[in-house]
Formats: structure tokens, sequence, C-alpha cells
């Protein structure tokens, strides 16, 4: 065992320094054992990936802006690129966060799509397409791509529940639409909300009781 | 455990509720107890015993999940496997987008590691976890110990391993102030990178050391607690002296209400100390210790304290608030206690293991995650383990600690984990 004699302790393991005083210690540590492992690095490197996504990104953005103002049109279109860039990088991090979490991860990601669709129909002379078309139908391919998921993989109760059960009530919201008579065509409203109700309904008779022991421990106080 | 359709579920303990909202890489909330024996580790023996152990600790089992209002536990069918040390010791282990258990098993040369995330239990609970598992580990390893017959004193059934200690002593009606301090002077330097720990353990004797706290008609704690103390107080800025030195100390709760809860059981008290013009005598730190600790650590005391904890987890206001918003509150209330406090001093105490065992368990060490300069403490034997952890590259207030030990003429051997070439 090696010694510093500035503070008197005696060092075990490797190292040719005092942790103390960072003075050289005297004497030999010849087969001493390591007391601790090195630790390995490999954090930074996906880091980097990142780093340089975000920096194209960027540099894309910048530049539609200043070819905008170059030459101006009718529209802000480098708005909706920009908006864009947004939306894909909201999605990148959904995807790197929750990926563990494949329902949680689509939930996420179709609520980003029609929050993008919507900003994006009303900058560009809101003609009503987004809660026409791609709201309704998010919602039910969300559903119907949960259900499968949830049968593929063998997913538990608890583990799919809860965000078919979340699409399902947000797929009735339609319903609003159509009362307020804002869609131009109601046949993907109709459908998604056909589909929500009848989620539900499945849920509540195949799989009541979990369904209520889940809602229960999820919204405790 | 047999892997129901619908898991059970647990509600946070009163003070697991804190540490969901507020761990991240940089604090982990993970602290570790290590078992050191004087044989190479065998990982399959290991295994075997891990899941032993197991079956004696069902509810280590739980993943923490995210409801609307709170966080709760839920029983999960995920096993704990052993594996070889290869992450810097208190890395993260509760992570709210993967489903993973919140404790770590692992095995480094002649050492067992036990990592836990502090929502789970607390140091007395974990130690439980680990003395059982060292037992079965030593006991499927040699067979001599086989017919010994041995068990460990440590018998509590399912249901008083699972009982929240806080929920059951809580009195309503008188309950403690809450017990502002003010700023407390805060140790500050330069980072490691990579949210690295930095662990420097020092094994000295005990009895060199219970010795010379016997000098000063003390106990070790506050022996070292006041080394501690004073350690700090040499590093100290002469502007930095308005400010007290405030050691916070946990204390288990157990031996005061008679709990045998394997959960979250403890308390923290605040200890400052203020410096005057001059500086202060290893004395006057001491008999001040010795009086505060006389004073504050009463059944009473903690009892009122407990009753404000509870009595704040219970209120309607702070129960309706959804949990998107507790979170970011419940941060900040964090981060204000922490500038209350310098340092932490933790004492585990004596660790005992069945008499056959001793020949083959060489040293207990414990040690936690912090953003300060932390220390913990435990013995076996006549070896008491001393580990210090910070952030910092520079470990100042360790030196001054060590330095004092040795001039006394204990002898100290120190070892960790950044090594400086």
């Amino acid at each position: 065992m090696k010694t510093c004699e500035k503070c008197g302790v005696q060092l075990k393991g490797k190292g040719n320094n005092c942790p103390l005083c960072q003075n050289e210690l005297i004497g030999s540590n010849e087969g001493e054992e390591a007391v601790f492992p090195l630790n390995d690095q490999r954090q930074k490197e996906t880091h980097m990936v990142i780093k340089v996504i975000n920096f194209m990104m960027l540099c894309v953005g910048i530049m539609s802006v200043f070819f905008n103002v170059l030459y101006p049109v009718e529209i802000w279109w480098s708005l909706i690129v920009v908006l864009t860039l947004i939306g894909v990088r909201v999605s990148l991090f959904i995807a790197i966060a929750k990926h563990k979490n494949i329902l949680k991860y689509l939930w996420n990601q179709s609520l980003v799509i029609i929050a993008f669709a919507i900003v994006i129909d009303y900058i560009s002379g809101n003609h009503g397409w987004a809660i026409t078309f791609v709201l309704p139908i998010i919602f039910t391919l969300a559903m119907i791509i949960m259900y499968l998921i949830s049968k593929i993989l063998h997913l538990q109760v608890g583990d799919y529940m809860i965000y078919l059960l979340l699409d399902a009530v947000f797929g009735i919201i339609p319903i609003l639409f159509l009362l307020l008579q804002s869609v131009t065509t109601a046949i993907p409203s109709l459908i998604c909300i056909m589909v929500s109700i009848i989620s539900v309904i499945a849920l509540i008779s195949f799989e009541g009781p979990s369904m209520y022991s889940e809602l229960k421990r999820r919204l405790h106080v | 455990m047999s892997r129901t359709k619908t898991p059970t579920w647990r509600r946070l303990d009163n003070a697991a509720k804190i540490f969901p909202p507020t761990s991240n890489k940089h604090d982990t909330k993970v602290f570790r107890f290590a078992c050191t024996l004087k044989e190479e580790i065998v990982p399959e023996i290991l295994q075997n015993a891990l899941d032993k152990t197991m079956e004696a600790f069902p509810l280590y089992a739980s993943i923490i999940r995210k409801g609307l209002f709170w966080y709760y536990f839920e029983t999960s069918s995920i096993k704990p496997t052993v594996k070889e040390e290869c992450k810097s010791p208190c890395s993260t282990l509760y992570n709210e987008n993967s489903k993973s258990l919140l404790f770590e098993v692992s095995y480094y040369k002649k050492r067992i590691n036990l990592e836990i995330y502090h929502a789970l239990t607390d140091g007395v609970g974990a130690l439980q976890f680990l003395r059982t598992l060292v037992f079965h580990y030593l006991l499927m390893q040699h067979e001599e110990l086989k017919e010994a017959k041995l068990s460990l004193d440590y018998d509590a059934s399912h249901a008083e391993k699972e009982m929240d200690g806080f929920k059951k002593y809580f009195s309503p009606g008188k309950s403690a102030k809450n017990p502002s301090l003010g700023k407390a002077y805060r140790i500050k330097g330069e980072r490691l990178e990579g949210d690295v720990l930095k662990v420097i353990n020092g094994v000295a004797s005990v009895k060199a050391i219970l010795q010379e706290a016997h000098q000063y008609e003390t106990t070790l704690t506050v022996y070292l607690g006041a080394i501690l103390i004073m350690s700090i107080y040499k590093e100290m800025a002469r502007k930095d002296r308005k400010h007290p030195v405030v050691v916070s100390v946990p204390v288990n709760l157990r031996p005061y209400f008679k709990s045998s809860s394997a959960r979250n059981f403890f308390s923290v008290v605040h200890v400052p100390y203020y410096f005057k013009e001059k500086e202060p005598e290893f004395e006057e730190v001491i008999s001040y210790l010795k009086e505060f600790f006389e004073k504050e650590l009463t059944t009473e005391k903690f009892q009122l304290r407990l009753n404000r904890l509870v009595a704040l987890e219970h209120n309607y206001f702070t129960r309706a608030i959804p949990l998107i918003l507790k979170k970011p509150t419940l941060w900040f209330a964090h981060h204000l206690t922490n500038n209350e406090v310098t340092t932490s001093f933790s004492n585990i105490g004596k660790i005992t293991m069945p008499k056959e065992l001793e020949p083959y368990i060489d040293v207990f060490d414990v040690y936690t995650s912090t953003t300060k300069v932390q220390v913990c403490l435990c013995s076996y034997g006549d070896k008491l383990s001393i580990s210090f952890t910070s952030p910092f590259v520079n470990s100042e207030v360790q030196k001054h600690f060590f330095r004092t030990l040795t001039s006394r003429g204990i002898k100290v051997e120190i070892s960790t984990n950044i090594i400086t070439e």
C-alpha cells in the first residue's frame, strides 16, 4: 500500500497521487487491486448527432427566412418551413424521450401532428382541413394502431388502457365540430366518433374491472 | 410473486414524495450500500441469493408511475439481475420514461453493491436488504455454514415491512413550525466532468476513534461531526463566515416509534453552527453539538415534525393540484431547503451479522449521491467506514477531515473512485 506523508493516510488500490492533497505517494502498490472499475463514457457521442441535427435545422430555418425576405411572395412560406422544423424537432425529442414507452410516444406524437396541422391550416388561410380531416383521421388511426400494438406486444391492460382511453375520449371531440358546423365533410369525424365510442365500450366490457382499478390508481388524490 | 393481470399499487410515503420531482442526472438521489467480502464474488450464486432475498422483500419489485395527482409504486414482474459494476457510483436509477426497478445489485471483485433510489427506502431499510442478501450468499457459497442453522435478527412480517410509518404515527393537531434558518454557507467549486460523483472512503478503527471521542466525553457521531464542522470552517473565506455552517443529519425514526418498516421512515434535523469573530475551539463545537442533539433528538420533537410534514401532504389543496404543477412546486421547495444546508452527515451505525459469518466479511460501506459534500458512516466489527461524496474536483474538506484524524494518531486507509495519474 502506498502512503501519503503529508496526510498520513494509506491508499488502497491503484493511483500514484494522494486523493486528498494530490501529492505524490511513496511506497509501492504492486499487487494492489483496483477498488473501483473504470467508467465507460459512451454518452457523449450521441449528443454530437443531436447537435448536428439542431445545427442543420437552424441553418435551413434561417436560410428560408432570408430567401423569403429577399424574394417576397404572397404568403410567408418561410413561416411554414420554420414551424415544420419545430414540429420535426419536437417529434424527435419525444421519440428520444419516450422510446421505451411506445404507446405514450404514439399518443404524444399524434397530439403534435394535430397541433401542427391546426397551426399550419390557420396561417395558410383557415380552410378547416385540419379539423375536418387531420384530427379525426389521426385519432382514429392512433386508436387502431394502439390496439394492434397492444395485442402484438402482449401488453398488460395497465400499460395500454390509459392511452387508448385518452385517445377515445379525445376522439369524441369532433362531435363539437359537427355541432358547430365547422367541418366541410362530416364523414371522417363521424368515423372517428364511432370508433371512439366502440373503443370505450370494448374497454368497459372486456377490461372493465382492470380499467376501473387502473383509473383508481392513476387518479388517486 | 404471481403475475397478476392488474398489478397492485401503493402510495409513496411522505418522505419519498420529494424524490421523483427533484432527482436528475446531477443529483440522482441514489445511495449505495456495499459489503466487501474476503473472497471473490461468484455472480451466479449472487443471482440466486438475490432471487431468494426478493422473496422476503416483495415490495422492492416496484416501479414508479405517474398518476394525475401523485406518483405511485406499482408492483412489477421485472426480475432484478446481478451485473458487474461498470457505472459511476450512485448513477441514475429512476427515469420517468422507462420502466425499470428502483434498485440494482452489482459486484466488483470482492464487493457486493446495492444501489437504491431513495424513494423506495432509506438507509436502514436498504441495509436490511443487503444484510439478507449477504446472508443468503454466504450460506449458498459455503457448505459448512448450512449446518449451523443461522438466522438473521430481522424478522419483520411482510405487513410490518410495508408499513408506512409516517401514515401510522401521524396524529393530527399540534405540529412543528417551519424551521427556516436562512441561507447557509455553501461549498462551491469546479465540478467533475460528466456527472461523476467523487467518492473518498476512509477506513479507521472504531476503538481508536471511540477512545478519542471518550476523551472529550462524547459519542462518535458528535466527535466526527465536530471535526467535519472544523474542516469546513478551514475552507471558508472570511466573508462567508457570516453564514452558518448547517449540517443536515438524517435520523432513523424506527427506534423512536418502534417500527420495523422497510420503507422510508426518517426525519432530518438541521444543525446550524454560527461562527463568531475568532476561530472556534474544538471543545466548543463538541459541547454545542452535544447539547443540540440532546435537546432536539426526542420523540416529542420528531412527532411534531412528522405531523407538520404529513399534514402538508394531507392538505386538500396540495392533494388536488395535478402532478404536472406539483412537480415544479416540489422542486422549488426542495431547492429552497437545499440553500439552507451546507453539508449532510449521516451515521448508519453499527452493522451486525451472525457471528458465524464474521470470518467471511471484511467491511461495509455506505454513501449517497449529492450536490454538496456529504459524509456517511457505518461500522462493522472494528472497521469504521467514513465515506465522503461530492461532485467537486477539489477535496479540501476531506483533506482537513482525514488529516485531523491522522494527526491524532488514528490510522486511516483511503480509497477513491477518481484516480489522478
